[in-house]
């Protein structure tokens, strides 16, 4: 690809409509594939009628000596729906105008790249990416780094404490407002003296789930919120989980692990501590790993809880880990069971697929068994 | 039966005086990893988030003769016998004892070693450098060990387990006397390395790998084990070998850059001299 006009704007820029024309018109190529701008702006339907639509552009495409056209559909984002969205109108223009379908954005994913040509669509983008199918269902596909990333509602839904929210929907699919789903959220955390309320904020319930909704995860509509990716929402929170780097504190505990969880139940009754175990150390009690013998759970108070366990730090023979977090996240979804409060199936779920071997299949186990919905669902 | 070396074990157990030896060496070491593994017990190494490097057994039995055998010939006689009925024939005059490793194996042969303790105090036995026992009636010699004089000392009894099946049991030393001996060793191959010297007939240089497995035997001692390491290096603190063998121990692995270090590393031992050391020196105590 040739240097553009938006290349030489910067990386990162915002691209504007006008920017994706100017580049259209300086003809780009994509490997032996060269792009001209043929129209802007053309309406199609039936001759004489009332247009059905506006296309953004023609373009003719230059390939082996042959030549064919496109409506081309322009998004100035790459987000997912977009590009869903901009497919179907490239579509419905390219039946009206007898011509092929293409969409144009910044920038189009492997992942993208891949649902455009299931649905026989053409993209293009302004990294050098694209999936050019010609009027002979030749394709020519070329894959290149993102030099346009968008700024988001939110910067990573599927981590830290906005991840919450998107937890929500695996553990139940449907909300009738963000409220509600705000009000589960908190139902399910064990609260920190109001911190909780502030983090969990409506504003950033709304960001979380504009961000979902963008990668076609949930769908909202006047009914309320519901998920509609299941698969794609568990695929994404396990490959966007970044474990926290807390404190820590490992050592040996002169308590019985009995001992400890009801000192711990104790100070947490008081208000004093948050505590629950971690997700590795959860597994055991799911029933998808066993051998696990440390007592490792999350605090929100370090200092506080090794004093009222008695720890003395040193790794050999070491009967407890305590990892210090203020994140509300390590204590949402926890499970109750007397003074234990084993980490959400999700969780433990998300640590173990980080894990070696053993744990990965555990995770697998543990997904089958709590997490992986209907069939309709899990698309 | 997959390891004819086990086969050897179970039928001198089966055949033996009952509780007359305690199991020492690369196969008693062996033995113990398995048995730990089996019962899931918690070893330093799993505490620390470590799998236990394998043991590597070789085709010698180590076999610690109870001093007891010596000042009760008979049963001495009768470990002798259940040899001669086993047809294991002398290497060594009385104390070193082979036969074929198996029937498939016909060129390789299982070296039974028997070894054994200084007597103390009041037991009336013979020593005759480098044999305990001569002239006992027993028909049996030990090959003197003095860094072996805690191995009487709360013997531990392990399974004998091949491919998960138990197949019986055996007296292990503990892994104080145990780790005495083997750093012991470690220290011999060290000096070997530094000015080697002439060795006598069937012994042979000492190994490297000596230095590996006291390493494994820190990797393996249990949280109770350490315990008793303790108390055990406090009752023998002064003795003047246990007092050697702690400089051998600092000349060996007090470093990471230690030779004896390097080389249990460069044999599989995970690196975390950090976590290894401490309970090294706390097991074999410290000068009063």
């Amino acid at each position: 690809m040739s240097t553009s006009s938006v290349e030489r704007k910067g990386r990162n820029t915002k691209v504007s409509e006008k920017d994706t024309l100017d580049y259209l018109r300086e003809g780009p190529a994509y490997g032996p594939v060269r792009l001209s701008l043929v129209s802007e702006q053309q309406p199609y339907g039936q001759p004489g009628s009332t247009p059905r639509g506006i296309c953004d552009a023609i373009v003719e495409m230059s390939w082996r000596g042959g030549t064919a056209r496109y409506a081309v559909e322009i998004r100035t984002t790459s987000q997912p729906a977009a590009v869903e969205q901009a497919a179907f109108q490239a579509q419905r223009a390219a039946g009206g105008l007898d011509v092929l379908p293409m969409v144009f954005v910044p920038y189009l994913s492997e992942e993208a790249l891949g649902r455009l040509e299931e649905r026989n669509v053409s993209g293009i983008d302004l990294c050098g990416n694209c999936v050019i199918l010609s009027p002979s269902k030749d394709i020519w596909r070329s894959v290149a780094p993102n030099r346009f990333r968008e700024s988001r509602p939110i910067r990573n839904p599927y981590s830290g404490d906005s991840s919450i929210i998107a937890r929500c929907f695996l553990l139940r699919a449907e909300y009738r407002s963000l409220t509600e789903l705000r009000e589960f959220a908190l139902s399910r955390t064990i609260p920190d003296r109001a911190e909780t309320e502030a983090v969990l904020r409506l504003g950033t319930v709304s960001k979380v789930v504009q961000a979902l909704q963008d990668e076609l995860i949930v769908a909202k509509d006047q009914e309320g919120v519901r998920l509609v990716a299941r698969q794609r929402l568990l695929d994404r929170l396990r490959e966007r989980y970044r474990p926290a780097g807390c404190p820590r504190l490992v050592g040996k505990t002169p308590l019985t692990p009995e001992e400890v969880w009801a000192r711990l139940a104790e100070a947490s009754d008081a208000g004093k501590i948050r505590y629950a175990a971690t997700g590795m150390a959860s597994a055991g009690w799911y029933g998808v790993l066993a051998g696990v013998e440390r007592t490792s759970m999350y605090v929100d108070n370090l200092a506080a809880a090794s004093e009222l366990l008695s720890v003395t730090e040193g790794r050999a023979f070491a009967n407890i880990e305590l990892i210090e977090t203020r994140r509300n996240l390590a204590f949402f979804d926890c499970r109750e069971d007397g003074a234990i409060r084993w980490a959400s199936a999700i969780q433990t779920w998300l640590e173990l697929a980080q894990g070696g071997a053993r744990e990965w299949e555990a995770a697998q186990d543990l997904a089958r068994l709590c997490l992986e919905g209907s069939a309709e669902e899990t698309k | 039966m997959s390891d004819p070396l086990v086969q050897h074990l179970l039928d001198l157990v089966a055949v033996a005086p009952p509780d007359s030896f305690i199991l020492a060496g690369g196969l008693g070491l062996m033995l113990k990893r398995r048995h730990l593994a089996h019962h899931s017990i918690t070893t330093l190494a799993q505490s620390a988030g470590y799998a236990l490097p394998e043991a590597r057994a070789t085709t010698d039995i180590d076999l610690f003769l109870k001093i007891e055998l010596f000042t009760r010939p008979e049963s001495g006689r009768q470990l002798r016998s259940a040899l001669n009925g086993l047809h294991y024939t002398e290497l060594t005059p009385k104390w070193q004892f082979q036969k074929p490793l198996s029937d498939d194996l016909p060129n390789q042969s299982v070296v039974l070693d028997l070894l054994a303790r200084l007597p103390e105090g009041d037991e009336d036995v013979r020593v005759k450098p480098p044999r305990v026992g001569a002239g006992s009636g027993a028909d049996l010699h030990g090959r003197e060990t003095a860094e072996a004089f805690a191995v009487e000392r709360e013997p531990q009894r392990i399974d004998i387990l091949d491919e998960g099946r138990l197949l019986g049991e055996v007296l292990t030393a503990h892994p104080y006397a145990w780790l005495n001996m083997k750093v012991r060793a470690a220290h011999d191959w060290l000096r070997y390395q530094v000015q080697p010297w002439e060795l006598r007939e069937n012994e042979k240089p000492p190994s490297g790998k000596h230095a590996f497995d006291a390493m494994l035997m820190v990797a393996m001692i249990t949280e109770a084990e350490r315990d008793t390491c303790v108390r055990l290096a406090k009752e023998f603190r002064d003795g003047p070998v246990a007092r050697e063998i702690r400089a051998e121990a600092d000349a060996l692995y007090g470093a990471p850059e230690s030779p004896g270090w390097i080389e249990a590393r460069a044999q599989g031992m995970f690196n975390d001299h950090d976590l290894i050391w401490p309970i090294l020196t706390e097991a074999l105590g410290a000068d009063g």
